[in-house]
C-alpha cells in the first residue's frame, strides 16, 4: 500500500484485533486537506493502474506515468504544491512526495530572486547591506541565473 | 496593523521538506536559495547531497599565473573551482553526505580531491560519482573499502589507481559499479575488487592502455548487466555470471576470453573493434567467433560492422543455433556472401530484421559489387514462418543492397512492413530505387514498404 501512514493505521488495527463489522473504516487524517488528498488518491491509483497495465514492461510504465504527471502538473496550481508536499509527507506517500517536490524544484530553477520569492511568497528580512554582502560570497552560485 | 495578508506559502513547511525540494536541485543552484531570506540562509547546507561540477561555470583564464605552468582559471566573478568548493565544504560543516558527486577535470589536484572524498567517506554514503583527471594518478583512500556499508552506486573515472586492502569489509550494498580507464594497483586488483561486490548488479569496465596484463575475473552470482568497453590488448578476461541478461563488449578482444553460463542473457552487443596491427585476421576471426558461440541463448543481438567482417574471415563458418534470437542486428559494410544466409538459418524464431550499412575496412569498396549473396535454395525457417518486420538503414540503393532485399522479399511470407532509412547521400535517386522495389515479386501479400 502507497499511503504508509495509513497502512500504518490498518496494522495497528489488526494488532488490536479490533472487530468491525463494517466494511468501511473511517481513518482520521487531520492533518490532511480534502482536496491535495482526493490529488494524491489519483496519484496513487493513476500509477497502480499504469503499473498493472504495463506488468513486465518498465519503460513503458515510467513513459505512461511521465506522461500523466506532465498532464498533472499542468493542472496544479503553484499555491497548492505545498500543500501535496505536506500531504504526501504525512501520507508517508514516498513517490508522489519526490515528484511534487521535484516539480516545485524546477519551478524555481536558476529563476532570479524576486521570482522564487514571489513563487514562495516570501519577503526579504535581511538587516541593511546583508544581502549584498551574500550575493558578493556567493557571486559564483549567481552565474546563469536569470536576472532580476 | 494588520499587515499585508499574502500567506508565505512556503514557511508552513519544515526544514526537512524545504532541504528535499532543494535536493534536485544541483549545489550551485541550492546555494544561489541563501539570499531568499534570513531563514533560508543555511537551509541548502541541510541537503545530504553535493555535486560539484566544473562544467556548470562558464571559465575564463585569467592573466595571472596559477603556477609556472598554467593560468589560473576562474568563473566569471572571479573565483577558482577549489575557492568554490571549498567555501561548500567549510559551511556545510560535518552534515554526513548521502551523495557525492565530482566532475573536476582542468587543473585538478589530487590533494585537495584526497580531502574531499575522506570527508564523503562514512557509513552512510549511498552514490559516490568521481570523475577526474590529477595531474598525479589519485589514490582512493583504503577507508573506502572499509566504511561505505550503505554504498549502493560506485562510478570511478579517470586517473585513479584501485588498490583492495587484502582484508576489507567491502560494499555489501553495493548494485552499481562503473571503473573507467582506471588503474589497478596491481594484476589482481579488480577481481579482488570485485569479491567484496557480493550482490553487484550491474558492472560497466572501461579498460585504456594498461602497462602490464590484468586478470578481469568476473564472477558474480547477481550481475544482471555487464558493459566492457577494452581499448587494449593486454587483458585476460573470464566472465561467469548465471543471471546476466545484457552484455555489451567494445573493444579488442584478446585472446585469454572465457565466457561460461551465459544462459539467462537476453540481450547482447558485439562491436569489436578494427585493430590495424592484427596480422591474422583468421584468428581474429576465431576469436570473435568463439565469443559468439557463447550467446547461443539471447532473444536480441546487435553485431557491428567491424565484427561481421571478421566473421567472413572464418573458415567453416559454423554458428550454433540461436534457439532464442527474435531480434537480430546485423550491421555491415560489404557484402559478405555467406554470414547473412548462414546466421538466418540458424535463427529459427527470428522476428525483427535490422540491417544496417555502416563503415568497414578490411573491404576495398570495389569489391562491393561484385560478390553475390549466397543464399541457397533453402528458405530459412524464419523467412518462411517469423520473420514480420526488416529493417534496412543506411540505404544507398547499391546492386548489393537491392538484391539482398529482393531475395528476402522472396522468401519472407509472413513480412509485414519493411522499412528502408536511406543514407543521406541517395536522395535524387529515392524515386528509381522506389520503382525498382515495387517490381520486387513478395511472397507476402500483405507486406508495406515504407521510405524514411
Amino acid at each position: 500500500m502507497k499511503f504508509c501512514a495509513v497502512k500504518q493505521y490498518f496494522d495497528d488495527e489488526n494488532n488490536n484485533n479490533i472487530t468491525s463489522g463494517a466494511s468501511t473504516t473511517m481513518i482520521p487524517l487531520p492533518n490532511v486537506e480534502s482536496h491535495p488528498l482526493a490529488i494524491l488518491i489519483t496519484y496513487c491509483k493513476k500509477h497502480l493502474k499504469i503499473k498493472a497495465n504495463n506488468a513486465d514492461n518498465k519503460k513503458e510504465t515510467e513513459k505512461e506515468m511521465e506522461q500523466y504527471e506532465q498532464e498533472l502538473l499542468k493542472k496544479v496550481m503553484p499555491q497548492e504544491l505545498t500543500e501535496l508536499i505536506l500531504a504526501a509527507n504525512y501520507l508517508n506517500f514516498k513517490e508522489a512526495l519526490d515528484f511534487f517536490c521535484r516539480a516545485v524544484a524546477s519551478a524555481i530553477q536558476n529563476k532570479s530572486i524576486e521570482f522564487v520569492r514571489k513563487f514562495f511568497g516570501l519577503e526579504s528580512d535581511f538587516e541593511l547591506g546583508e544581502e549584498e554582502k551574500l550575493r558578493e560570497e556567493f557571486a559564483w552560485s549567481f552565474e546563469g541565473v536569470d536576472e532580476d | 496593523m494588520v499587515r499585508n495578508k499574502k500567506r508565505d506559502r512556503i514557511s508552513n513547511l519544515p526544514d526537512l521538506l524545504v532541504s528535499h525540494i532543494l535536493s534536485f536541485l544541483t549545489t550551485k543552484e541550492a546555494v544561489a536559495t541563501s539570499i531568499l531570506s534570513s531563514r533560508w540562509k543555511t537551509l541548502w547546507t541541510l541537503v545530504p547531497n553535493l555535486d560539484l561540477d566544473e562544467d556548470e561555470f562558464e571559465w575564463i583564464l585569467s592573466d595571472e599565473k596559477q603556477n609556472r605552468k598554467r593560468k589560473k582559471r576562474v568563473c566569471r566573478s572571479g573565483f577558482t573551482f577549489v575557492q568554490i568548493v571549498s567555501k561548500i565544504w567549510a559551511l556545510r560543516n560535518a552534515y554526513p553526505l548521502q551523495k557525492f558527486y565530482l566532475n573536476w577535470l582542468y587543473d585538478c589536484d589530487p590533494i585537495h580531491v584526497d580531502k574531499w572524498v575522506s570527508t564523503a567517506i562514512t557509513s552512510v554514503l549511498e552514490e559516490l560519482t568521481l570523475n577526474i583527471c590529477p595531474h598525479l594518478p589519485f589514490d582512493i583512500p583504503s577507508t573506502l573499502f572499509n566504511y561505505c556499508k550503505t554504498l549502493v552506486d560506485l562510478r570511478l573515472h579517470g586517473n585513479i589507481i584501485v588498490d583492495p586492502p587484502p582484508s576489507s569489509l567491502g560494499f555489501p550494498s553495493l548494485k552499481i559499479l562503473h571503473l573507467l580507464g582506471v588503474q589497478y594497483a596491481n594484476h589482481d586488483s579488480f577481481s579482488r575488487f570485485l569479491t567484496c561486490c557480493p550482490i553487484l548488479e550491474y558492472l560497466y569496465l572501461k579498460v585504456i592502455e594498461m602497462d602490464e596484463e590484468c586478470n578481469f575475473i568476473i564472477t558474480l552470482p547477481t550481475l544482471k548487466r555487464l558493459d566492457l568497453n577494452m581499448q587494449d590488448f593486454l587483458y585476460k578476461l573470464e566472465i561467469n555470471a548465471p543471471a546476466l541478461e545484457y552484455l555489451e563488449f567494445v573493444g579488442f578482444l584478446h585472446k585469454v576470453v572465457l565466457l561460461e553460463n551465459l544462459s539467462n542473457l537476453v540481450k547482447a552487443v558485439l562491436f569489436v573493434s578494427y585493430d590495424s596491427e592484427v596480422g591474422d585476421t583468421e584468428d581474429y576471426g576465431n576469436r570473435v567467433m568463439d565469443f559468439i558461440r557463447a550467446l547461443y541463448n539471447v532473444k536480441s543481438l546487435h553485431l557491428g560492422s567491424f565484427t561481421t567482417e571478421y566473421l567472413c574471415n572464418v573458415p567453416e563458418f559454423d554458428p550454433p543455433m540461436f534457439h532464442n534470437l527474435a531480434f537480430f542486428n546485423f550491421d555491415f559494410h560489404c557484402c559478405i556472401p555467406h554470414v547473412l544466409p548462414l546466421l538466418l538459418q540458424r535463427a529459427p524464431q527470428l522476428v525483427v530484421l535490422t540491417l544496417n550499412r555502416d563503415k568497414g575496412h578490411l573491404h576495398s569498396t570495389s569489391e562491393q559489387e561484385s560478390l553475390k549473396w549466397n543464399f541457397s535454395e533453402y528458405v530459412p525457417k524464419c523467412l518462411s514462418s517469423h520473420l514480420t518486420a526488416l529493417q534496412f538503414k543506411g540505404f544507398k540503393g547499391l546492386k548489393d543492397e537491392l538484391e539482398l532485399i529482393g531475395h528476402i522479399l522472396q522468401m519472407a511470407r509472413v513480412l509485414k512492413t519493411m522499412t528502408l532509412s536511406s543514407d543521406p547521400s541517395i536522395e535524387k535517386e529515392k524515386i528509381r530505387v522506389l520503382k525498382e522495389l515495387v517490381m520486387f515479386p513478395r511472397h507476402s501479400s500483405t507486406c508495406q514498404i515504407t521510405f524514411n
